[in-house]
């Protein structure tokens, strides 16, 4: 069923509609004004005088004796020359089609310029002109041209006025040369009669008047409207003519002139095809004015069938609506099937527009104004309408949408049909109000909308039973023609531009509803959402047209309403948390994956296909949603590649950014937060009740301003995300399965270890693995921070509860969050005191937790907090100084069991991702995306590990512009491809906070550990990229803390250095963390037996960013700097160069670094060269250089 | 005694399924082979004794081509009984209905009594034997009974032609309306409103039929 596709188009429609509010051109108000095709262009326009003089035909002198002037404007087009009247359109206007013009002759006259024009129908028209005579010579010639260019095409158009009524009439009557043999027939009426009476309506009396019109002022292609062609077309067409005049008068004659052929073609073109238009117009084709008996027959039904058939095709957009058979059947009664096509096509384009259209936009647009109209012209009884709750609209519809043609007997309908094609929709306003009018009375009296309607009914039966006429009393005349005074005598203020107005001012409600109901009923047809309610279908529903709306730019464009992949990132950024839009460091494969899946295989996503993703990610049911989750990995295998893995081990990391980067807490942070509170709000009333005073719960209240230290709070929470993105790695490795046939078993690196490094196998591309989606389940929930993720965090990330107009998709800002989450007190409150008893126990038992946290993070989160008094809080009440110095539980100690193991751990992991890596991957670009992983792996294992919980948190992470720092930095790095950069730059960044984290463990050099590392980098020393690796990182490492450190800091303080660690200083800790690092690495080389040249080359880049860190701030800081790098590394040598100083520094014989410090920075140099000395032994070889410059 | 109530009752379904057809055998027990299509709505009423009361339908016969579903909420607004047509050969029409019964609930008065008509029975009947013919049925009686079941719909199948069951269709609606939810005939509808909260009383206003 094309439902859903019929929905879109009337959507299409509206934005049709809505968007075309450009204004017209001077061009298209012409040819609206005189009817003439689209497409003509004013080539030249004069201010003229028009003389009609009286005219002797045959020796008939007309009814006009004095010739008459009429001043107006006269305009050429390229096929036409118009005029009109400049002080009433009505008094006199022409149309002549160029081809016409038989003669031009100039006047001779002295005083001014004029011409005459002689037509082939023997109208003869003089214009004076009133311009300069410049100009009118100018427009003479642009006469004379255009005639000339058009004269071939006069035999064409003879050949097409033989086949019109009018010409015959004059022939017959020896009024014309143009010779007919047969009279033209073209409607159904010539063989099935015209409706009505003839001789009642005077047919014969009115022929003859139109023969003298046209004698006197032209016809068809050469036609003066005046007052006397008003009148005549006002008293109704006679039967004969009507066809004819209908399509003149609504300019249908040029188009079916111009496109001659057109109509056939179309039916030929579509011979035999289908279409939902066509199924439609089969169910009505009986069903059109069954009575009329041409309609009884196939002939009758035939051309019906042809017609609309054919305009269905001719304008796709409104197919065939229901009253068009009405109309087209009535007007087949008067016209050929052609004229009919091209009347149907003027009306549906430009005598009411929208009526027919998929939304009736038009029709529905004109009710409102009709009911605007009834309100303003005839108060009394629109008051009454208001009162009694009468749907005017409900009444009018039929009217306009038929033109009376299936309520008023069809004689009468008729008349009105005249009126609409001469004088366009306004005559449908005017004879609706007469009716009101003339029927007041009665419809005071009516109730409901079924009253009213049967006043109506009666009163279209008796449309010609006489009675007084209502501007003299004496006279009987039918209710019609009663009601035809008053409709365009009465009501002929009703004009065009008051309608103009009234549509102008309804338009927007008009169209409101009807989005409302096209949305209603979209909405409703989509297939069933059990994670989404209407209300969410409804916003998910505005937000898609948005986008599309704003991304097909202007509405006119026939923008297919489906939804490509630019649009749908667009959507997604507005919808969900972590699709931001931000294209440099956007990770856009999960999107692309989300997709790919959604519009299986397609291009593009329709509203369906989306409701149906978004309902399936969102599963409440944390089962079901790992599992729809997994379903875009699998490509429904079950299994999940080595490479794939990569990916959703990438994509969790995308996807979890919004937390990792602390823009949004999860539920594990914002019950932690909220413990926080509670553990306070005890902790206080311990302490009221110490001094005495009681209080009861009612008191517990939050306060009302409360300074979180929301950077603490985010790092905690980034920790724990890193660490489990490592960790599914890690784990998603540990349990892949190897495909049925597996290769022969890895080199074992190391007897000892084999049982450590066995799980990395899998990382070896030689061996095709997979994880199945009950593993990755069973890791997510293994994990708790991804499980509370999926649980909670996820679903909640598709803002499917806001509305469009609401701030779209920007991340909340993570202090308004605070603001939320504390002006919402009362919640928190109740929150706080559902959790008293928790944290009661949690405090009484944080001494002894420090040693199991490792598996209960949640505890581990509370106790997080125990020493840093300040990171919450400062409660607005008088008692707040003594509750924060209230020391909470008791600092734990570091517990050298879980940091042994958490480097190792640590360790393997680098080791498996660099071992992986060793195992030739092939391109370079796949090498750096690789090397950054590892690097990932390692540095957020390193950074998330339990080994450091019970230290004190990193206190900052490196900030935004330092990543832009080792952006840039990795840039000049040639081999990098443009596409690695994303990826590169996200390895340097966890690296970064593994080098935070590095700085928090100082003993993390212990043996076994470093033995698991040593033996990774024997493994992958002799490979260059492995090298680079670590070359890259490093550096970038180094610019990211050198462009972060050129900031002016305080100065160290030299006696509390030797710890390596102040959490005064974060910044130094950072850095010691670095170096400590740097010369841990360093360090294990010693244990190794390699060539200490294949490092050189590679890590002297490395080693010269740490030192440049060193150097920026080693005037103040050098010392620190030493003390920290001498307990992990030894420095060999130090020479003084006449520059400044060089310090030669080789580590255990492997390593040597010159460092040259700049003369400006001699005290510092100097006093870093004694401090370093002091700690460390001399060894001579010199294996590696590094130059050491001096920033400042 | 006989009590008058007046109910304003709607027509919806696809085009040509037989909406005006089934109201003119109802109003006028006439049928017209030909009927022409409705273009927005045709309004009739015909008055109906069922038991005790008399009740009078005021019938929207809405138009039911696509375009014009725009219109229906004019017409179903305040409506307390509507019926869903739709033609027994013609799958799509029963789609349709579907659709309409979902906007009714959705969007007409809560409780609204809505019928669901399978229409042009005739069609399925071989005229001499009067016995259904095999193959002519696009919807079988069981999916428009479990339509019914499911949205607690009245369930019908009738031909307007033959004029089966169109009287019994607009009958038990008759019977199902609650009385109080039926305004006064006699009464100004100034507010055209329903009291959805007056209470219900079904069983009382159920009698016999003697339509």
């Amino acid at each position: 069923m094309d439902f859903f596709k019929d929905i879109v188009s009337k959507t299409q429609t509206i934005l049709d509609s809505t968007g075309s509010s450009r204004r017209p051109s001077k061009d298209e108000l012409l040819c609206v004004e005189f009817r003439l095709p689209d497409g003509e262009r004013i080539v030249d326009e004069a201010s003229v005088e028009l003389v009609l003089s009286p005219r002797v035909v045959n020796g008939h002198q007309s009814a006009d004796t004095s010739a008459v002037t009429f001043s107006g404007k006269l305009t050429l087009t390229n096929n036409f020359l118009t005029f009109k009247d400049s002080y009433d359109f009505m008094a006199c206007s022409f149309v002549v089609e160029l081809l016409m013009i038989q003669k031009i002759q100039r006047v001779h006259r002295s005083f001014d310029f004029a011409i005459q024009l002689h037509t082939t129908s023997d109208l003869e028209l003089t214009i004076q002109f009133l311009s300069i005579k410049s100009q009118a010579e100018r427009f003479g010639q642009n006469l004379t041209r255009s005639l000339k260019r058009n004269v071939n095409e006069v035999s064409k158009i003879n050949l097409f006025q033989m086949g019109l009524y009018s010409e015959y009439l004059l022939y017959k009557n020896h009024a014309s040369k143009l010779k007919i043999e047969a009279p033209p027939t073209g409607g159904l009426g010539w063989v099935f009669k015209f409706p009505g009476n003839a001789q009642k309506m005077n047919d014969r009396l009115k022929m003859k008047k139109w023969f003298d019109f046209f004698r006197e002022y032209g016809r068809n292609f050469a036609l003066i409207r005046n007052i006397p062609f008003y009148k005549l077309v006002s008293f109704g067409l006679p039967n004969k003519l009507r066809g004819e005049l209908w399509e003149t008068c609504c300019g249908s004659l040029y188009l079916r002139y111009i496109n001659c052929d057109e109509y056939n073609t179309i039916l030929v073109d579509h011979d035999g095809m289908k279409s939902f238009a066509i199924e439609e117009i089969e169910k009505d084709l009986n069903r059109s004015l069954p009575e009329y008996p041409a309609y009884q027959n196939e002939e009758g039904i035939n051309r019906l069938r042809r017609v609309l058939t054919a305009y269905s095709w001719k304008n796709p957009e409104i197919g065939y609506c229901q009253a068009m058979n009405i109309v087209a059947a009535a007007l087949l009664i008067y016209m050929s099937e052609e004229q009919v096509f091209w009347c149907l096509h003027v009306l549906c384009e430009n005598i009411i527009p929208g009526y027919y259209s998929q939304t009736m936009y038009g029709v529905l647009l004109d009710q409102k104004v009709f009911e605007g109209l009834v309100r303003k012209t005839l108060p009394i009884l629109g008051d009454h309408f208001q009162r009694q709750d009468i749907q005017l609209s409900i009444v009018s519809l039929p009217w306009f949408l038929s033109f009376f043609l299936n309520t008023m007997p069809l004689v009468f309908a008729f008349r009105v049909v005249d009126m609409l094609f001469l004088h366009g929709p306004k005559t449908l306003f005017q004879v609706g109000l007469a009716i009101l009018k003339v029927n007041g009375e009665a419809l005071l009296r009516c109730e409901d909308d079924g009253e009213c309607l049967a006043v109506f009914k009666e009163f279209f039966l008796s449309l010609d039973e006489t009675e007084p006429s209502i501007f003299n009393q004496d006279r009987l005349r039918t209710k019609f023609d009663n009601l035809w005074e008053v409709a365009f005598r009465e009501f002929a203020v009703i004009d065009d531009k008051v309608i103009a107005q009234f549509r102008a001012r309804n338009k927007n409600e008009v169209f409101h509803g009807i989005e409302i109901f096209v949305k209603r009923a979209a909405v409703r047809n989509l297939p069933k959402t059990p994670n989404l309610s209407q209300d969410q279908l409804s916003n998910i529903y505005d937000r898609y047209y948005n986008v599309l709306i704003a991304d097909s730019g202007s509405a006119i464009g026939r923008a297919n309403l489906t939804m490509d992949f630019a649009s749908f990132g667009k959507f997604m950024a507005q919808l969900v948390d972590w699709a931001q839009l931000d294209t440099d460091t956007g990770h856009n494969g999960f999107l692309r994956r989300l997709f790919d899946n959604w519009a299986k295989g397609e291009d593009t996503l329709n509203l369906e296909t989306l409701v149906l993703g978004i309902n399936r990610l969102i599963d409440r049911d944390i089962m079901n949603s790992l599992s729809n989750f997994i379903a875009l990995y699998d490509n429904g295998s079950g299994k999940i590649d080595n490479e794939t893995v990569l990916e959703l081990a990438e994509d969790l990391i995308y996807i979890t950014s919004p937390w990792r980067d602390g823009y949004l807490f999860d539920d594990m942070t914002n019950k932690a937060i909220e413990t926080e509170i509670a553990k306070k709000i005890i902790e206080r009333k311990r302490i009221l009740q110490e001094q005495g005073i009681s209080t009861d719960d009612d008191k517990i209240k939050l306060p009302q301003e409360v300074r979180f230290n929301d950077e603490k709070w985010r790092n905690k929470q980034s920790e724990r995300y890193l660490a489990s993105s490592s960790n599914f790695l890690k784990l998603a490795f540990q349990y892949a399965q190897e495909e049925p046939d597996p290769q022969a078993s890895l080199i074992d690196l190391d007897d000892d270890t084999t049982e450590k490094l066995k799980h990395n196998k899998a990382l070896n591309p030689a061996t095709p693995t997979f994880i199945t989606a009950s593993t990755f389940r069973m890791i997510i929930l293994a994990d708790e921070t991804y499980e509370s993720f999926f649980h909670n965090d996820f679903w909640k990330s598709f803002h499917v509860n806001d509305k469009v107009s609401e701030n779209p998709g920007v991340v909340n800002n993570l202090r308004g969050m605070f603001t939320d989450f504390l002006a919402d007190g009362r919640r928190v409150a109740n929150e706080v005191r559902k959790r008293m008893d928790d944290a009661t126990k949690t405090v009484a038992s944080s001494d002894q937790s420090s040693i199991t946290t490792r598996n209960s993070r949640a505890q581990t989160l509370t106790s997080y907090n125990d020493e840093d008094e300040d990171d919450f809080g400062n409660f607005v009440s008088p008692l707040s100084d003594a509750l924060n110095d209230i020391p909470i539980g008791a600092p734990k100690q570091p517990d050298p069991t879980n940091q042994y193991s958490a480097a190792r751990s640590w360790a393997s992991d680098f080791g498996a991702a660099l071992y992986s890596l060793f195992f030739g991957v092939g391109g370079v670009s796949n090498c750096c995306g690789l090397c950054c992983l590892a690097a990932r792996v390692a540095a957020t294992k390193w950074a998330g590990d339990d080994g450091f919980e019970g230290r004190p948190p990193v206190e900052s992470r490196l900030d935004l512009g330092a990543c832009t720092g080792v952006a840039r930095m990795l840039k000049r790095i040639p081999l990098w491809s443009a596409g690695d950069w994303r990826v590169g730059f996200s390895g340097c960044e966890n690296l970064l906070v593994a080098g935070e984290a590095r700085g928090c463990c100082e003993t993390f050099k212990e043996d076994d550990d470093a033995m698991a590392l040593s033996r990774v980098f024997s493994a992958v020393a002799s490979d260059n990229v492995t090298s680079l690796l670590v070359a890259v990182v490093n550096e970038s490492s180094g610019v990211a803390l050198e462009s972060r450190l050129s900031v002016d800091r305080p100065v160290y303080p030299l006696t509390r250095s030797s710890s390596g660690y102040s959490p005064d200083d974060p910044e130094m800790a950072d850095l010691t963390g670095l170096i400590s690092l740097i010369g841990f690495l360093v360090s294990e080389l010693e244990s190794l037996e390699i060539d200490p040249m294949d490092w050189a080359a590679s890590s002297s880049c490395c080693w010269s960013a740490a030192c440049r860190i060193s150097c920026s701030f080693c005037r103040t800081r050098a010392s620190n700097f030493c003390s920290a790098s001498s307990r992990s590394a030894s420095v060999n040598s130090v020479d003084v160069f006449s520059s400044g100083i060089s310090l030669e520094w080789g580590i255990s014989g492997c390593t040597t670094i010159v460092c040259n410090c700049g003369s400006g920075d001699f005290e510092g140099s100097t006093a870093f060269l004694s401090s370093s000395l002091s700690s460390s032994s001399i060894v001579g070889s010199t294996t590696m250089e590094l130059f050491w410059v001096c920033i400042d | 005694m006989s009590k008058q109530t007046s109910v304003k009752l709607v027509l919806l379904g696809e085009a040509a399924v037989g909406k005006s057809s089934l109201v003119l055998r109802f109003v006028s027990n006439d049928f017209q082979e030909n009927k022409e299509p409705t273009i927005g709505a045709a309004f009739l009423t015909q008055r109906c004794t069922i038991g005790t009361k008399t009740i009078k339908f005021e019938i929207w016969d809405t138009a039911g081509q696509e375009r014009f579903a725009n219109l229906a909420p004019l017409y179903y607004r305040n409506a307390q009984a509507a019926l869903v047509v739709y033609d027994i050969t013609k799958p799509a029409s029963f789609i349709k209905a579907r659709h309409w019964v979902k906007e009714l609930h959705e969007q007409a008065s809560k409780n609204i009594v809505i019928a669901l008509v399978g229409n042009k029975y005739d069609l399925l009947v071989d005229p001499e034997t009067g016995d259904e013919i095999e193959g002519r049925r696009s919807v079988s009686v069981e999916e428009g009974q479990a339509l019914a079941d499911e949205e607690g719909l009245l369930f019908f199948e009738t031909s307007a032609k033959s004029a089966l069951n169109v009287n019994e269709v607009f009958t038990a609606i008759g019977k199902q309306i609650p009385e109080e939810a039926a305004k006064p005939a006699d009464q100004p509808s100034s507010s055209g409103r329903i009291d959805l909260n007056a209470p219900t009383d079904e069983t009382g206003a159920i009698g016999n039929c003697a339509c």
